[in-house]
């Protein structure tokens, strides 16, 4: 069972020839020998998921059949409550955090029938006081499956982790800014950061209101579809969440029209410029690709700029009071002081300049179904170092700048290896609310190779 | 040899804001670091400041009239009752 699809999970359950509980107890198993291996697990859910394992199981034997995530085992990154465990956020001050409610999409995933098997590790705060190594989480750096001396990527790493040594068939991280694609691109997964608004964010720790996002990691692009139908959709409880229905729908057989920035693998290391030379091959199969030219913005100050002041605001008590000293990373102790001096003028002009992108990529989009780009301009970074970042201007992402600025969908999927054996990637940034038609072109793109099919030796 | 930086009167500005509000909990060490932050952060913001807008130019709006009766505008409660802060 270990790497199977959530879709062909779903048939072996719905046919009863794998039945829920097997499933929670292989998984449970797995999270409980591996997990310490990967550090990728915060809290192992064993009681709760038995419970739901097995009311799925009586479920499905009498015939109510809930739909594909029924009876499938999956793990929440630690920033999402859950009434009767933990949610440390990552991070020291928080680590005996306790909430009485679950987070609508923990409670959306109960609904489909799916088990919460596993909270899983992150960096402390979601990445947001500016970290600048692996170790910035109170568990500890999460081991990259691939390589044991290589990190997963952050802030959503123990989704990453867990998924790509199969642990879970899948995991619901977040993204603010890399995230999720991150992980899912140095891990070699399907990495959905879905439109802004289209999954409630009530329950989820807040780094910047109107920039974090939830979504799956998983085996598959269409893995990442099957979650998203579940947890989309309008929530009284968060007024960003969009009203706009979603069912996932797959497109078979469309063509795609690409569009590529010309200069979008400056700075990307020389095996992640080839292999994405090389999908671009593969998606001239399926569809045509044109250079796009960028109106002159500064995407990156935009986004950043949001980020840091949100970020320091939503945490305002913590770092006035001086309880950012209890935090892992030596940085995130004091950096975010720095922050305070960014002017409220500055600030505003940012968000008043990130309309202006967002007209600006629609207008772009207009003519695309896509844009492609590398996933993660680099392999995984090593473990015990500092790694380059966009949010500290240390990287160049314009194309995580807009998706995130925008509030845009994207995937991540993998597409080769780079010098250190470690996986590579490539993903599809679409029109606000046009998941489907990123996912189907990443599915198509799927369909063609089988980088998705290769997998770490981890037991 | 480094290269000595320009002076920059309102980058200095700034981190004074920082150094005011915390630098009793700051070693030297980290407040060197935080001025950099801060001129980072200031080259960001003259990158912003040189692009002009108009009057019509306005942030995507995520304010709504709130009343009590309307519960589709309340605030997220994104912490329950149950927090253990």
């Amino acid at each position: 069972m270990i790497f199977t699809p959530v879709r062909e999970l779903a048939a072996l359950v719905r046919s009863r020839k794998v039945s829920p509980v097997e499933l929670a107890e292989y998984f449970l198993e797995r999270l409980e020998r591996l997990g310490p291996k990967y550090n990728c697990v915060v809290t192992v859910m064993r009681k709760h998921a038995l419970t739901q394992a097995r009311r799925a199981e009586g479920e499905i034997a009498a015939g109510r059949y809930r739909g594909p995530l029924h009876g499938i085992p999956y793990g929440a990154k630690d920033l999402l409550a859950t009434a009767g465990a933990p949610t440390t956020w990552g991070a020291a001050p928080y680590k005996a955090q306790h909430f009485d409610f679950d987070a609508t999409v923990i409670r959306r995933l109960e609904e489909a029938g799916a088990v919460l098997v596993a909270k899983l590790a992150m960096i402390e705060l979601a990445g947001g006081m500016g970290y600048r190594q692996p170790t910035a989480s109170f568990t500890g750096p999460c081991v990259n499956p691939w390589d044991a001396n290589a990190w997963t990527g952050g802030s959503s790493s123990g989704s990453g982790a867990a998924v790509c040594s199969g642990l879970v068939p899948f995991a619901i991280g977040s993204e603010t800014w890399g995230s999720i694609l991150s992980p899912a691109g140095y891990c070699g997964l399907a990495g959905l950061r879905p439109t802004y608004g289209r999954v409630s964010r009530h329950g989820a720790m807040a780094l910047c209101w109107s920039l974090d996002k939830l979504g799956p990691l998983a085996q598959t692009a269409d893995d990442c579809g099957l979650v998203l139908d579940a947890i989309a959709g309008a929530d009284p409880r968060d007024p960003t969440a969009s009203e706009r229905s979603y069912r996932y729908e797959t497109m078979d057989d469309k063509r795609f029209r690409f569009g590529l920035i010309p200069s979008v693998t400056e700075g990307c290391e020389e095996a992640v410029a080839e292999n994405f030379t090389r999908s671009l091959g593969v998606l001239k199969k399926i569809g045509t690709i044109e250079e796009v030219t960028l109106p002159d913005l500064p995407y990156e100050q935009i986004t950043r700029t949001i980020l840091q002041v949100e970020a320091v605001s939503a945490f305002e008590d913590l770092i006035g009071s001086g309880g950012i000293a209890g935090l892992t990373a030596p940085e995130d102790r004091y950096t975010p002081y720095a922050r305070e001096a960014i002017l409220a003028q500055d600030y505003l002009k940012a968000v008043r300049l990130r309309a202006v992108m967002a007209r600006e990529i629609d207008r772009v989009l207009r003519h695309f179904d896509a844009l492609v780009a590398p996933g993660r301009i680099n392999e995984a970074p090593v473990l015990g170092q500092e790694f380059r970042s966009a949010l500290r201007a240390t990287a160049k992402d314009v194309m995580g700048a807009i998706g995130n600025g925008a509030g845009l969908p994207a995937v991540c999927v993998p597409n080769g290896f780079g010098v250190r054996g470690l996986p590579t990637s490539v993903q599809f940034m679409g029109h606000a609310w046009e998941e489907n038609t990123v996912l189907a072109a990443a599915r198509a793109y799927q369909s063609l190779t089988d980088w998705h099919t290769r997998h770490p030796e981890v037991d | 040899m480094s290269e000595t930086p320009k002076p920059d009167p309102e980058a200095d500005a700034l981190f004074e804001i920082v150094r005011l509000r915390y630098g009793d909990r700051l070693t030297t060490a980290q407040l060197d670091e935080l001025r950099k932050i801060v001129a980072s952060q200031l080259e960001a913001a003259r990158a912003l400041r040189a692009v002009a807008l108009t009057n019509a130019d306005e942030p995507i709006q995520p304010f709504a009239p709130y009343r009590e009766e309307s519960p589709l505008t309340l605030p997220s409660p994104q912490r329950g009752e149950g927090d253990a802060r």
